[in-house]
């Protein structure tokens, strides 16, 4: 794969699959309060 | 003034879930990897700008109308708006219907293609022979499944009885129990189809092809309609939808956080399906650009006719291709769910009690969604005149957001019970660029004309029934508001403050 696709890919990748965890790891410590 | 008594989900993880299930359907896996195959990274990033500016802005505004006014969507966006504008409310709803009505035949569709995988169809013996004697054999198939069947269209009535039937037992017992089970499912799923696709030789370059921007296209108008319109499509913002999932939430729920649950649950189950879907093309084209020219074709029938050859390559395919259909089949079902609730909800206001609605349901969607089950054509009008008029709903959002009060609505209905809060400058500015945006898209859209007669045929009259016309779109809008604007006051009479 060259570069540029993988830091796009990375990027695309950090943003959206991480963004969800994060929330849903928000939510889930917020339950369990 | 009447009461309704309104059912609630049991506890936050079932509005999450029904959210995610509204939200991820046949748009991640049907409809992202053809976009993505058409236009690649290029296409992924706007789609990504558009979340951010189009659909968690809508998303939230949607959440927090269902919330406080728990009137379904034209009740509720007629309280927001006030009388004299309840019919654009009227609009979003039959917008969200028309979808509704090919969506199931979509449903249809994967549950059929199910059906023949489980029956092993699609085992490498037999469509290696096939495809050995006619090249072309899948994409036949596929024309013959989707162009009037008669076993498609018992598929797509059986389709409708059925989330009739889970919808007839209530919102938590039917919908909420639903969505437990078939979100996890199709999570896990889809990780199992990606992993499989990335293993395959040159899967790899797919991935590559996916993620790769070329700056080239960021000038091309379509890819910009495109990528607000999947966004749009995918995430359910401007459907209605959310304004009738929310309207069973706790009075207390969180907007916030639950709106960005659901918007990037959503696009993540898309990202997982290109990976799925793209690297696959590539692992069985002859070349690479084989590959490509397949892929920015465009073609509606990308996963109905890679999936079975993809799987017919790999040991133990029969099963592979089986789990795929029936992720597919598990997503657009949880998504119709929500949209045939929308319909109950709207009827239910109306006098009409739930179980009465649900012939009511039986009956308007089999009749309106069989021209699409036998006619892909008539599918193919629908989805743009539909897909299209989410900007148009998306704008009357918008605006009535702006009616109310930007800042009003932000700190009284989105921030009042949410645990962390976007900024009111974020979200002002995003209400306003998506108005402007919204009619800029359309103009340009309409100044593009994507048939070649997009006004008028060449015998000069008004080319209404040409798939991708103009003329065709702007009928079927005008009609809709014009109606609605008719029976404006009956609508606010009856579903707004029935007496």
């Amino acid at each position: 794969m060259n570069l540029d696709s993988v830091i796009s890919m990375i990027l695309i990748l950090g943003i959206v699959i991480g963004g969800f965890a994060y929330f849903l790891y928000l939510a889930i410590k917020k339950e369990n309060e | 003034m009447k009461e309704f008594t309104t059912e609630q989900f049991s506890s936050r993880w079932g509005i999450i879930l029904a959210s995610l299930g509204m939200a991820i359907g046949a748009g991640n896996l049907w409809r992202f990897p053809r976009l993505a195959g058409q236009y690649g990274g290029a296409f992924i990033f706007l789609w990504i700008l558009f979340l951010f500016i189009w659909s968690i802005p809508l998303l939230l505004a949607e959440f927090s109308i269902g919330k406080k006014f728990r009137k379904g969507v034209i009740g509720s966006y007629g309280e927001l708006t006030g009388k004299k504008y309840t019919f654009l409310g009227f609009f979003i709803a039959i917008c969200t219907l028309g979808i509704a009505f090919y969506y199931s035949v979509v449903t249809a569709w994967a549950l059929r293609y199910l059906g023949l995988s489980v029956s092993h169809v699609f085992s490498s013996l037999s469509i290696a022979d096939s495809i050995s004697k006619n090249p072309d054999y899948l994409n036949q198939f596929w024309l013959d499944i989707s162009n009037g069947s008669v076993v498609t269209i018992l598929v797509f009535i059986a389709v409708i009885l059925v989330a009739t039937y889970v919808l007839s037992r209530g919102i938590k017992n039917g919908l909420e129990k639903a969505n437990r089970i078939l979100i996890p499912s199709l999570f896990v799923l889809l990780m199992v189809v990606c992993a499989i696709a990335l293993n395959m030789e040159n899967g790899v370059l797919g991935l590559e092809y996916m993620f790769s921007i070329d700056t080239k296209l960021f000038a091309q108008p379509n890819i910009w309609i495109e990528a607000v319109s999947q966004s749009a499509w995918s995430t359910g913002a401007g459907w209605g939808l959310l304004i009738t999932l929310s309207s069973y939430s706790k009075k207390n729920e969180d907007v916030t956080l639950n709106t960005f649950i659901g918007a990037f649950g959503n696009n993540t189950a898309s990202l997982l399906a290109g990976i799925a879907i793209l690297p696959a093309v590539f692992a069985m084209s002859v070349s690479e650009g084989d590959a490509i020219s397949y892929l920015q074709s465009g073609n509606q029938a990308l996963v109905f006719t890679i999936i079975p050859k993809l799987f017919a390559n790999v040991y133990g395919g029969d099963l592979l291709s089986t789990l795929f259909f029936l992720a597919l089949f598990l997503a657009a079902f949880s998504s119709l769910l929500p949209m045939i609730e929308l319909f109950v909800s709207n009827v239910v206001r109306m006098g009409i009690s739930r179980k009465k609605s649900m012939i009511l349901v039986i009956s308007v969607f089999i009749t309106a969604g069989f021209p699409s089950v036998y006619s892909l054509d008539f599918f193919s009008n629908q989805d743009w005149v539909w897909g299209i008029g989410l900007i148009l709903s998306g704008l009357f959002i918008a605006f009535g957001v702006m009616k109310y009060g930007l800042i009003k609505f932000k700190t009284e209905l989105i921030d009042v019970d949410s645990d962390f809060s976007v900024s009111l400058k974020y979200f002002t500015a995003c209400i306003v660029v998506n108005l402007l945006m919204g009619v800029v898209l359309i103009y340009w859209w309409l100044s593009r004309g994507y048939s070649t007669y997009p006004w008028f045929d060449e015998n000069g009259h008004w080319n209404l029934f040409d798939v991708y016309s103009n003329a065709s779109v702007l009928t079927q809008w005008g009609v809709v508001l014009f109606f609605g604007f008719l029976i404006n006051r009956f609508l606010y009479k009856k579903i707004v403050s029935p007496v």
